[in-house]
């Protein structure tokens, strides 16, 4: 994989300990990590901090980095892992009262309606039934948008077994829609 | 080391000197800013007799208790608008009696200062702060009056934050009494002034949206029944500020924000939400006939076809 | 894998985009001919099309700023400073007169702190209060403004105060210091045009028939 000279140059300023070359960084990929910790929790306040640990922890092991991969591969493997933790160490379901501190509106956006939020807190809350390692397909495969392949090197995990996880994730994700009386036409 | 007394008792005197003097001028007379006051009022092309009586109405009004600061920016704000010395004493003045009557002096002195950096023509500004004043000494009788019916005081500042809120909403002409039985019934929960707040200020946004007194009331007194907190009040506002911005009709808006209520959707997904057979209905919501198209490139791709319509 | 899961195996595939398009027209053609398999495959496309467009979140105000403080301090030079301060060299030139001088500020510096101790209650009531205010970055899409400010409750409606700094793309921002509250506030184009925030999430009547733009600060 090659990492664009820009993204390598500012790697490369951090470890030599130019923390302003990190804000660059972090206000490049604070809302792919906001939201990916947001889907898996259910939780903004709790997203808010995990996603915050997350850059911290990226900062602390920035000198592990290997600049083979990408650095935003990287850093969804780390969200990934904090948000993992984060659930391990609760009760595995969500309680309905946190997932529903999520997903409001978009904040700057002021044009979101109010039928896209009730969908948004439907699927939120359907998302958040699924098993953790479901979720983590759903989310990076169709809320990231990234291939099986970048999914392999941060879930650590083959493309294939993904594929077969994704597809019993998305079964499941019908499953609790439809029963949630959310259907089709 | 050589000795040299002379030179440094008088540099002791010295420094001992200056410090007490700066700090007494800095608490007597507002200290930096009365100054700048006094630069501001000195340099204007008012006459002497109004430029001392400036002085001294500004002096007053901070030994009375109105912070330099406000007064440094409302003498400089109205001069530099090219305001008549009297005028701007009469700003001072409503400040001042609203210090008096020991009423919360921010609302009415943010007034002061926002209607002159707009521009707003100065008797307008005088007309609303004054009447601002008026609402916030009616709101006061009310909150005390609640306070003594049962009304929690949880924080320092939530009995002045409900004093503002009831302003703002008589100046929105909403009912002392509509406002007075919310009170009662935050009372009767053993609600807090948080809480209290938050049902009036919700209220009175509605209200500012168009939609009818007694629909607003209607509402409100609902999530008050509800046991909606201050955060799902805030939700219902912002709800409704996102409807009325979309274009949705007010009758449209408010008939989803009870059919939301009720499902337990509204103020951010309320906490009666559940994974139930209601979850995600979204009855008709996405279908409303008052819903125009999305101005400028916003979020409306309207979903994917999932909802029962 | 009976026929069902096949199809369905297939379904899933073609979400994917992984069938050719000869693949993908003969399945294509099997779901419109079967209105089971035309169910099950409409209703995956909903789940997956609903995934997709969901909304994204905006992430709250100062996130970057809050990481930056809390990143560690670079250790080497912190190192270096430190040890500059204890080891460094340094020439202390002394006399009565210096000595005196200290020994009088010394004094006064206690007596004041002993004053301020028993004011008690109102300096440690400001210190918490600094402590808990986060710093908000208002922003505001501006690019052919020549100036554009914030003003609003916090800044006492100061255009001065409330100046933006302009970035490359057009965008005016500005960092404030916000204890937890609501506040109100308008943008100021040119120092003479007041618009509300478009993206705010609310706005109130300002007392002179306009709407101000309100802005939450939580902890």
């Amino acid at each position: 994989m090659v990492m664009q000279a820009e993204e390598y140059s500012l790697i490369e300023q951090c470890r030599d300990g130019n923390s302003e070359a990190y804000a660059v960084l972090v206000e490049r990929y604070q809302e792919m990590v906001y939201n990916v910790a947001c889907r898996m929790i259910g939780d903004r306040d709790a997203a808010y901090d995990i996603s915050q640990e997350s850059f911290i922890s990226a900062y602390d092991g920035l000198k592990r980095f290997r600049s083979d991969s990408k650095f935003s591969t990287w850093l969804y493997s780390i969200t990934v892992n904090k948000c993992r933790d984060y659930l391990r160490g609760r009760k595995p379901d969500i309680p309905l009262d946190e997932v529903t501190e999520i997903l409001p509106s978009k904040m700057p956006d002021p044009e979101a309606s109010m039928y896209q939020k009730q969908l948004g807190h439907t699927l939120q809350t359907a998302i958040g039934e699924l098993p953790e390692d479901y979720r983590e397909v759903i989310v990076l495969k169709h809320i990231e948008g990234l291939d099986y392949k970048e999914m392999e090197s941060i879930l650590g995990v083959s493309a294939n077994t993904l594929k077969v996880r994704t597809y019993r994730a998305r079964e499941m994700l019908k499953k609790v829609l439809l029963e949630a009386g959310v259907s089709n036409g | 080391m050589r000795l040299n007394a002379p030179r440094t008792c008088l540099l002791i005197l010295i420094t001992v000197g200056l410090l007490m003097v700066s700090q007494v001028s800095m608490a007597e007379t507002g200290g930096k800013e009365f100054d700048e006051i006094k630069i501001s009022v000195e340099q204007s092309s008012l006459s002497l007799e109004k430029k001392t009586s400036l002085l001294k109405r500004s002096s007053d009004a901070i030994s009375a208790g109105v912070p330099s600061a406000d007064i440094a920016v409302i003498v400089k704000r109205g001069l530099a608008r090219g305001m008549d010395g009297r005028g701007i004493e009469d700003f001072i003045g409503i400040a001042v009696k609203s210090k008096e009557q020991n009423l919360p002096v921010r609302p009415v002195l943010d007034r002061i200062q926002q209607g002159l950096s707009k521009g707003v023509p100065p008797e307008q500004i005088s007309g609303s702060a004054r009447r601002l004043g008026e609402k916030l000494a009616t709101a006061d009788k009310i909150v005390d009056g609640l306070e003594k019916s049962g009304v929690k005081v949880d924080k320092r500042s939530d009995k002045e934050n409900g004093t503002r809120a009831v302003a703002r909403a008589l100046e929105k002409t909403i009912p002392e009494d509509m406002i007075t039985k919310m009170g009662m019934k935050v009372a009767q929960k053993r609600g807090s002034f948080t809480t209290f707040s938050a049902s009036i200020n919700t209220i009175t946004t509605f209200v500012e949206m168009g939609m009818p007194l007694e629909h607003a009331s209607k509402l409100i007194n609902k999530a008050m029944d509800k046991g909606y907190s201050e955060k799902e009040m805030i939700g219902m506002e912002r709800d409704m500020s996102y409807m009325m911005r979309e274009g949705w009709m007010m009758d449209d808006a408010m008939k989803s924000m009870e059919t939301m209520m009720n499902k337990g959707f509204a103020g951010n997904m309320h906490k009666g939400m559940g994974t139930g057979p209601g979850l995600g209905s979204g009855a008709g919501m996405g279908g409303s006939p008052s819903m125009p198209a999305a101005p400028g490139g916003g979020m409306h791709h309207g979903g994917p076809g999932m909802g029962r319509h | 894998m009976d026929k069902m899961d096949k199809e369905r195996h297939l379904i899933h595939e073609l979400l994917d985009g992984e069938l050719s398009p000869e693949e993908r027209r003969d399945l294509l053609d099997r779901v419109n001919s079967d209105p089971l398999l035309k169910r099950e495959f409409d209703d995956l496309r909903s789940v997956v099309d609903m995934v997709e467009t969901g909304e994204r979140l905006a992430v709250p105000p100062a996130f970057t700023s809050q990481v930056m403080r809390r990143l560690p301090a670079p250790r080497v030079s912190f190192r270096k400073r430190v040890s500059s301060f204890f080891f460094g060299a340094r020439v202390l030139r002394w006399n009565l007169a210096t000595a005196l001088v200290t020994l009088c500020l010394v004094v006064i510096a206690t007596g004041a702190l002993l004053q301020m101790q028993k004011k008690g209650n109102v300096v440690s009531y400001q210190s918490s209060v600094e402590k808990s205010s986060r710093t908000v970055i208002i922003s505001f899409q501006a690019p052919q403004a020549k100036a554009v400010a914030v003003a609003g409750d916090f800044n006492q409606w100061s255009i001065e105060k409330g100046l933006m700094e302009k970035k490359s793309d057009g965008v005016w921002t500005l960092e404030v210091p916000l204890e937890p509250g609501t506040y109100h506030y308008m943008f100021v184009v040119d120092g003479e045009v007041w618009v509300s925030d478009p993206s705010a999430e609310l706005f109130r009547d300002d007392g002179f028939g306009n709407k101000n733009s309100v802005l939450r600060v939580s902890l």
